[in-house]
C-alpha cells in the first residue's frame, strides 16, 4: 500500500488553477521531495491531503485512507509542519505541546524532551518571547512527537540556524530508517537533494517530473573544461549531441554536457588530453533545466 | 489543564471573564449602594416621578415601560443595571464567538489545531461550550457583586434571587454568541462575522424598544431576544414561562448551523 496517492487531484479558484491533475505516488518508508517555486501548488497539495481544503476534482489517499472521508483517522497518523503558522502566543512551548499531545490522546513526554534537547529548544519560555526559528523548532517537535507514520513537511527548515538544520536532517533520516514516510515540500533544492531519494517537480500547479535524484542528476547540465596538450579545437565535439556551448580558448575547451559524459570522453580520445574537469551538477541545475524545459513546452 | 479545546478556550478567555465579571460586580454593588442611600429619601420618589414624566420612547429605551416603579429595589436595579445586562453580555459573546474560528484563521493558528486528530464539530461545540461557561461566570460574578453589597444594606430579595436575576440575562447573549459563532465558521473574515452579529443585536434591541410604543410592531416584540428578560421581574422570581427555553433552542440551532458551516469550510491559506 502506498503512503500517499494523488489521482487527478485538482484545485481551481475560479479560473485560477492552483493545482491541475496531479498524479503522484509516494512509497512507504521513503523521503519524497516536493519541489517548486512559491505558488507552484505545493502547499495546496498538502492542505488537500489534510482536508483543510477540498479538491475541485480528483482524489487523494494517505495510508490507504481517503482524504475527504477519513481525514480524522489520517491526521491521527500524520505529523504536519505548516509552511506558515502562528503558535498560541500566551502559552509556553511545554503547554502548547501538552495541549496538542492531549488532542492526540497523549504522547510520551520523554520523546518531547529528547526532541527538545536535540533541537536545542527551551520549552519553558512563553512562545511570544521566541524568535521565528525557535517557534519553528516547536512546530517540528509537535509534528514528530507522536512518532507519526507519515510526516508532511512544508518548508520545514525556514528560520532554523545551520546547526539545527543538520540535526533536523538527521531526524528525517532516522524517520526514514524506521520505515516511516516523509513528504518534504521545499523550494530549497540543496536540502531536498540531501534528504530525498525521489523528487517531484511542480510548476504552476502542474507536475513536471517525478524521478530519483540520481536520475535527475544524470540528465543535468554539467560544465566541462578540457585541457589539451596542443591548441583546442572548438569543432571537436560538434558531432556529440549532448554537447553545447563549446568555446575553445588557447589549449582549453569549455562546454556544457547534458547527461552522460561517455560520448564526449570518446570524442576527446582522438586528441591528447591533459585534464578534464567536470563540475558536479547540483539539483538546482536540474531544476532550472527542467523548469525552463517545461516553460518552453508551455 | 489544557486537555481539550474547551479548557484551552476557557483559559484564553479567563482575562476577559475576570475583567467583565469584576467590572460588572463593582457596578452592581455600586448601584445597590446608591439605592441604599436614597431608598428612604424623597429624591427616589422624585426620580420615580421624573421617569413617569419621560416621553414613551425614552421610557422604552431605558426599559421603564415594563417597570411599575423605580422606588422598589426590583425596579431600581432593573432600570439601572439588570436591563443592560443582556446587552453587555451579548457584546462579550460577539467578541468571543467571532474569535472562535475566524480569528484563528486570520492568525493562522488554526492549521496546527486542525492538523490534530480532532473532528471539526468538536472544535465548534467545545469553543461554544467555553463561551457558555464564560458568559455564566461573568453573570455569576455580577450577581455576587449584588449579593456582597446587600450584606451591608437591608433589601428584600434573598441572595439566590439576585444570582438568578443576573444569570437569567445570559440566554439572550447565548443566541448572539451562537450567531457570532456561525458567522465565524461561515465567513472568511472575523470583521464580517462581527458586523452580522452586531446588526442582529442592534435590530433585536430596537425591536424590543420600538415595539413598546409602536402599535404596528407590538406583536413582533416577542421575536426580540431582549423581550423576555425585560418583561420579567427576575428579582421577584417572576419570569415569562418558556422564554429561556426558546432562547436556548435558538442558540442550539445556531450552533448546529455553525457546525455544518465549519464542516464545509475551506480553511484560509
Amino acid at each position: 500500500m502506498s503512503a500517499i496517492v494523488a489521482s487527478g487531484l485538482a484545485k481551481w479558484y475560479g479560473k485560477t488553477r492552483a493545482l491541475d491533475d496531479l498524479d503522484l505516488e509516494v512509497h512507504p518508508g521513503e523521503v519524497f521531495g516536493f519541489l517548486g517555486p512559491n505558488g507552484a501548488g505545493k502547499t495546496t497539495t498538502i492542505r488537500m491531503l489534510l482536508d483543510f481544503i477540498r479538491p475541485t476534482h480528483g482524489r487523494a489517499t494517505v495510508l490507504g485512507l481517503d482524504c475527504r472521508r477519513h481525514s480524522t483517522r489520517i491526521r491521527r497518523r500524520v505529523g504536519y509542519v505548516p509552511g506558515e503558522f502562528t503558535l498560541y502566543e500566551s502559552l509556553t512551548g511545554e503547554q502548547l505541546l501538552g495541549f496538542l499531545a492531549s488532542l492526540r490522546g497523549g504522547v510520551d513526554g520523554r520523546v518531547i524532551g529528547d526532541l527538545a534537547r536535540r533541537l536545542d529548544s527551551d520549552l519553558r519560555r512563553p512562545i511570544r518571547e521566541l524568535s521565528h526559528g525557535n517557534k519553528q523548532k516547536i512546530c517540528i517537535i509537535q509534528a514528530l512527537m507522536s512518532r507519526p507514520e507519515v510526516l508532511l513537511l512544508d518548508e520545514p527548515t525556514t528560520g532554523l540556524d545551520p546547526l539545527v538544520q543538520q540535526e533536523f536532517y538527521r531526524l528525517v533520516a532516522e524517520v526514514r530508517a524506521e520505515g516511516r514516510t516523509v513528504f518534504f515540500s521545499s523550494h530549497i533544492l540543496s536540502e531536498v537533494e540531501r534528504v530525498c531519494r525521489r523528487v517531484a517537480i511542480i510548476r504552476q500547479g502542474r507536475l513536471l517530473k517525478v524521478a530519483t535524484v540520481a536520475e535527475l542528476k544524470a540528465k543535468a547540465l554539467r560544465r566541462v573544461t578540457v585541457t589539451f596538450a596542443g591548441p583546442a579545437d572548438g569543432k571537436l565535439l560538434a558531432a556529440v549531441p549532448q554537447v553545447r556551448d563549446a568555446v575553445a580558448e588557447g589549449n582549453r575547451l569549455c562546454c556544457v554536457v547534458q547527461g552522460s559524459l561517455d560520448a564526449t570522453i570518446k570524442a576527446l580520445a582522438a586528441r591528447e588530453v591533459i585534464d578534464v574537469i567536470s563540475q558536479e551538477p547540483s539539483l538546482e541545475d536540474v531544476f532550472l533545466a527542467l523548469y525552463h524545459e517545461g516553460a518552453d513546452a508551455a | 489543564m489544557l486537555r481539550n479545546v474547551f479548557l484551552k478556550t476557557l483559559r484564553d478567555a479567563r482575562g476577559a471573564v475576570l475583567a467583565w465579571g469584576i467590572g460588572l460586580a463593582i457596578l452592581a454593588a455600586a448601584i445597590v449602594y446608591v439605592f441604599s442611600t436614597i431608598r428612604d429619601d424623597a429624591s427616589l420618589k422624585s426620580l420615580d416621578a421624573v421617569v413617569q414624566r419621560l416621553s414613551p420612547i425614552i421610557r422604552a429605551f431605558i426599559g421603564s415601560e415594563d417597570i411599575p416603579s423605580v422606588t422598589t429595589f426590583d425596579g431600581f436595579m432593573r432600570i439601572e443595571f439588570l436591563n443592560s445586562l443582556p446587552l453587555l453580555l451579548s457584546i462579550f459573546a460577539i467578541v468571543e464567538g467571532t474569535a472562535a474560528v475566524a480569528l484563528e484563521e486570520e492568525r493562522r493558528s488554526i492549521d496546527l489545531l486542525m492538523a490534530q486528530p480532532i473532528r471539526r464539530w468538536r472544535v465548534v461545540v467545545e469553543k461554544y461550550a467555553a463561551l457558555v461557561v464564560a458568559a455564566y461566570a461573568i453573570a455569576a460574578l455580577a450577581g455576587l457583586g449584588m449579593v456582597a453589597a446587600t450584606r451591608f444594606v437591608v433589601v428584600e430579595p434573598p441572595w439566590y434571587r439576585m444570582m438568578l436575576a443576573t444569570t437569567q440575562a445570559v440566554p439572550p447573549a447565548l443566541v448572539v454568541g451562537g450567531l457570532a459563532l456561525l458567522g465565524s465558521c461561515a465567513l472568511r473574515r472575523r470583521r464580517s462575522a462581527i458586523i452580522v452579529a452586531a446588526v442582529f443585536l442592534a435590530a433585536s434591541f430596537f425591536l424590543n424598544v420600538l415595539a413598546q410604543i409602536a402599535e404596528l410592531i407590538r406583536p413582533w416584540r416577542k421575536l426580540s431576544i431582549f423581550y423576555g428578560y425585560g418583561a420579567s421581574r427576575p428579582l421577584s422570581g417572576e419570569l415569562i414561562p418558556g422564554y429561556t427555553w426558546w432562547l436556548l433552542l435558538a442558540a442550539v440551532v445556531l450552533v448546529v448551523l455553525a457546525v455544518f458551516a465549519f464542516g464545509r469550510k475551506e480553511l484560509a491559506v
